[in-house]
């Protein structure tokens, strides 16, 4: 039977409910909604009342969002009640709560969607109090995941807080009520049809500019998880006032906190990650989620029982998290004179004593977040090279103890004069990049475009000299040995080409003058042999090679068919032909035919680690790693195309680079994910690391080589994992 | 001169209203400026919880009676706010226990000129002021279809020793379309007329009585004269720029 009426009277603003049913707008029970069999009262709230309910069809517990009888009789209220259920249906991904349907039965609009029996976190806050560390770090990494996919839907949540993480039956957490989401294209809530006039979230858990009624994006949602997260480890919220005011002007203004101050137990990353989604300026925040997601999962899997991950490497992502915290604490950013003086330069257009005045970063330098980075070593120093991946998995990701994030004294030293950071930096080089190769000692960065090959300083980030001419060259490689490690080999449609990069260099081509299109060049490790695949047609190639001592003839591969890559491994002893059924390996000494690895797809890009232990294949299904001591394939990483691909020179570092635009970087021998660039405008055409480095040069369809300088603090804008 | 209306007070989240034209909404002032206010609590009461004491009183006292019983000149709201939380900051130092047995030195504490406070305080206003200005840009491009105002005045503010044509690559690449050199000049001019608008808005929406003197005033003031001298129309004083003109 029925309880009493709780509150209220038919077409009160509360809705009207009993258990095991909804009052309807003539006070009648209404036990059945649909094909819907109406159950108890789950909560209610300003949007909506939900219940437990059953599809009598399909024999499925759900939930029913009802709306209030005010808000059902009005269009205005049934359409934000349609618009949020579009937004919920957006978001596609098993940790956001699913909706079924959407509907009206007798005058009573209704969202049916997941049940989630666990209930919420924040009702678990109230019953156990403060989550222990791990509990609480994996419901905001699950949280996060659905984070991703609702921002990759073009939609931002701006209601994240512990009443809307639920939890499934299996524990899953789940993001839900998106009643608030808004298009991230535009710049009002879905549910508004013009500019917004109210404040809307919830006070504890709002972003400073979500306070200021001001635009929000990604970025204060992350804040929100981070406020999340906060409550869910110290079991309150950050900023505890009486008021809601009060609550918002801490946002705005207070020191960012410390969940440590209430729970000193708290682990030091977990703090920092804290208080660097609750920076007070976007900038300092993550710039994604994905790159949140990506800390908050080496967090987890760091300090994880049995971790491989040494105790450095988190330590490194303490200490920069917490720098990251220092510059944003408290308020804003800093800015000195030297700031205002170049605004003034930029709106005005003011020379200033006769010199334009150079900028000063006005950001300090992100700290580390950098699972890969390196130690805090001068610019041109290399790190320790640690060869055998095998006998100390923990050396993956470990580097020695660093030293403290600071803003660099004068950020112009390093290569490109220092303007290269972990969040990327334009080399604009005004033509679409179709091949990059640094040389062997690093002083030059050489592009490849359509029409002109340019050399560009690797220290001053200017152009070293003028264009060469070259046509439709598509592969560029430094030999490792010349003098000065500065011949440069071009390959392409006017066949293959090498000249001396430095002054008075004339370019001589190679193999004579009728061999025809280039589409592949590789050169070995001890700079005796050149291999190029050479053929007008490029569903019917050769491969040549040469010795480079006098240029003759050194026999080939017996092979006709398309290739695409050729490397040789670094001992000289594989050349290894990527082609359109995988790739193909024969032994140098003798042209035999040593391994076939199929791929079951094109393959577009083959690299052998630098110890040559592991072979890199990338292909229209993604990137294959195969351990060629044993030709086991080690891992794969599937699902979007991989148009080129490099290691970096101590093979730490793998670099997918993707027809997204994207370059994903890997640890080489273990296949652990640890970053996504940016997308570049449209496919990544080329890839290349400075040697002794970890900054890598990435090409694509903008007149522009973006540079990363992986050792550097922070990730990438915009990052997003693989989904 | 006259006060600014008693305004309605805002103890609801829903209530805090995000269109601001008038002095009416002291809480939606209040965030917009929270940091500016929390500096310059810092700068006058120097004790850390004394001041955030001092600051929900504050709080508290806008909620309630808003700046009603602030006695402030020029129409400034920047006034106002400084002098309701000296009123609050001197009010918490009479209460608390320090200032109770050094009675004579409140007063001392909190001295009617403090060099430090009043320049803090400028500053950070002044950062405020930029930083809405800023957003109102960025909103102004996402809402416009072929613009990239915004855009186009952080390329130049962080690659100023660029010439037009590699800021107009720059922004290609961020805005994935083709941008020519002189397109790109072209959107820098328009960018900074378009901000100084917006810088004259921000000032003007600070004041009572935005009259074009007064924001003048209040430009020179602040320093940020030379960010609209030369990019406002000639008209501007009387064609209707300004909100709430009398």
């Amino acid at each position: 039977m029925f309880r009493q009426i709780i509150s209220g009277t038919p077409g009160s603003h509360a809705p009207v409910h009993h258990v095991g049913g909804v009052v309807d707008v003539a006070g009648c029970m209404v036990t059945r909604l649909g094909k819907y069999a109406v159950g108890e009262l789950i909560g209610s709230g300003g949007m909506g009342t939900v219940y437990r309910a059953e599809d009598t069809f399909l024999k499925r517990k759900v939930a029913i969002k009802v709306l209030p009888d005010s808000l059902a009789r009005n269009t205005d209220g049934i359409r934000k009640f349609v618009l949020e259920a579009r937004a919920f249906a957006r978001v596609n991904h098993p940790n956001a709560v699913q909706i079924f349907e959407v509907n009206r039965h007798e005058g009573i609009c209704y969202l049916v969607m997941e049940l989630m029996p666990g209930g919420s976190m924040q009702e678990l806050l109230d019953t156990d109090g403060a989550l222990e560390w791990p509990l609480a770090t994996q419901a905001v990494l699950e949280a996060c995941r659905a984070l991703v996919a609702t921002h990759d839907a073009n939609l931002i949540h701006r209601d994240i807080k512990p009443g809307n993480l639920m939890r499934s039956a299996s524990g899953l957490v789940k993001l839900a009520d998106f009643g608030l989401a808004r298009d991230a294209t535009l710049s009002c809530s879905v549910n508004s049809s013009g500019p917004e006039s109210k404040l809307v979230g919830t006070p504890h858990y709002m972003s400073p500019e979500q306070c200021r009624g001001e635009r929000v994006d990604e970025r204060g949602d992350l804040y929100s998880l981070g406020a999340t997260y906060y409550a869910l480890l110290t079991g309150q919220p950050p900023y505890r006032r009486e008021l809601p005011l009060q609550v918002l002007f801490a946002h705005c203004s207070a020191d960012v906190p410390d969940p440590r101050d209430v729970d000193p137990g708290i682990p030091s990353v977990c703090a920092a990650i804290v208080q660097r989604c609750m920076a007070k300026d976007p900038s300092d925040r993550y710039q994604s989620a994905a790159e949140m997601l990506a800390d908050l999962e080496f967090c987890l899997s760091a300090t994880s029982p049995g971790s491989e991950i040494s105790e450095n490497a988190l330590a490194e992502l303490v200490q920069g998290l917490a720098a990251a915290q220092t510059a944003a604490r408290p308020g804003r950013r800093r800015r000195g004179p030297a700031y205002w003086i170049c605004l003034q330069v930029a709106i005005a257009g003011v020379v200033v004593g006769g010199v334009c005045i150079a900028l000063r970063s006005i950001s300090p330098a992100r700290p580390t977040i950098h699972p890969l980075a390196q130690t805090a070593r001068p610019q041109h120093e290399a790190p320790p090279f640690q060869p055998d991946l095998a006998t100390n998995v923990t050396q993956k990701l470990v580097v020695p103890p660093r030293q403290p994030a600071v803003v660099p004294s004068s950020p112009r030293s390093g290569p490109f004069g220092g303007r290269v950071t972990a969040g990327g930096w334009d080399l604009v080089v005004g033509e679409k990049a179709e091949a990059l190769a640094f040389s062997g000692g690093g002083s030059r960065l050489a592009v490849a475009s359509a029409q002109s090959i340019q050399l560009w300083n690797v220290e001053t980030g200017q152009e070293a000299g003028d264009p060469w001419r070259a046509n439709g060259a598509s592969a560029l490689r430094f030999s490792p040995v010349s003098p000065e490690k500065r011949t440069l080999f071009a390959a392409g449609s006017a066949g293959l080409e090498v000249r001396d990069s430095g002054i008075g260099g004339v370019w001589r081509p190679v193999g004579g003058n009728a061999l025809g299109p280039v589409r592949a060049v590789a050169l070995s490790r001890d700079g005796r042999l050149l291999a190029a695949a050479v053929g007008k047609d490029p569903n019917h190639q050769a491969i040549r090679v040469w010795q480079m001592a006098d240029g003759s003839d050194s026999g080939a591969p017996s092979y006709t068919g398309r290739v695409t890559a050729l490397d040789f491994s670094p001992d000289g002893k594989l050349l290894a032909a990527a082609t359109n059924s995988g790739v193909k390996l024969w032994e140098v000494a003798t042209w035999k035919p040593a391994k076939e690895l199929p791929c079951g797809s094109p393959t577009t890009a083959i690299a052998f680690s630098p110890d040559g232990k592991t072979l890199a294949i990338g292909g229209k299904a993604g990137a294959y790693l195969w351990d060629v001591r044993h030709w086991a394939n080690e891992f794969n990483v599937l699902g979007k195309e991989v148009t080129c691909l490099a290691f970096s020179q101590d093979g730490k570092v793998l670099a997918l680079g993707q027809s997204d635009g994207r370059v994903q970087c890997w640890d080489g021998a273990t296949g652990e994910h640890a970053c996504t660039l940016p997308a570049q405008v449209g496919p990544v055409t080329a890839l290349a690391f400075l040697p002794k480095s970890r900054v890598i040069a990435v090409g694509g369809a903008a007149k522009t080589v973006r540079l990363f300088d992986l050792s550097k603090p922070a990730g990438p804008v915009g990052a997003r994992l693989p989904g | 001169m006259d006060r600014p209306p008693t305004p309605r007070p805002a103890t609801r989240l829903d209530e805090i209203t995000t269109i601001f034209q008038n002095i009416d909404d002291p809480a939606r002032f209040v965030l917009a400026y929270a940091p500016a206010i929390r500096k310059y609590f810092l700068a006058i009461v120097h004790n850390r919880d004394d001041a955030e004491e001092a600051i929900q009183d504050f709080l508290v006292k806008i909620i309630q009676t808003g700046f009603g019983n602030v006695q402030a000149d020029r129409g400034r709201f920047r006034d106002y706010l400084k002098a309701a939380a000296r009123n609050a900051a001197l009010t918490r130092l009479r209460q608390s226990s320090v200032a109770r047995r050094a009675r004579a030195r409140a007063k001392e504490l909190l001295p009617q000129s403090n060099e430090t406070a009043e320049r803090e305080w400028c500053d950070e206003w002044r950062r405020c002021v930029m930083e809405r200005a800023w957003r109102s840009l960025e909103n102004y491009q996402i809402r416009t279809r072929g613009n990239f105002a915004y855009t186009a005045l952080q390329l130049v503010l962080k690659h100023q020793d660029e010439d037009a044509r590699r800021l107009a690559i720059r922004a290609s690449a961020v805005v994935r379309e083709t941008v020519s050199p002189e397109a790109f000049r072209k959107q820098l001019s328009r960018a900074r007329r378009v901000f100084a608008r917006m810088l004259l808005t921000q000032v003007a929406e600070t004041l009572q009585n935005p009259s074009p003197d007064q924001v003048e005033d209040e430009l020179a003031d602040l320093g940020l004269m030379q960010y609209v001298r030369d990019f406002l129309p000639d008209d501007w004083r009387t064609s209707g720029i300004l909100p709430n003109v009398e």
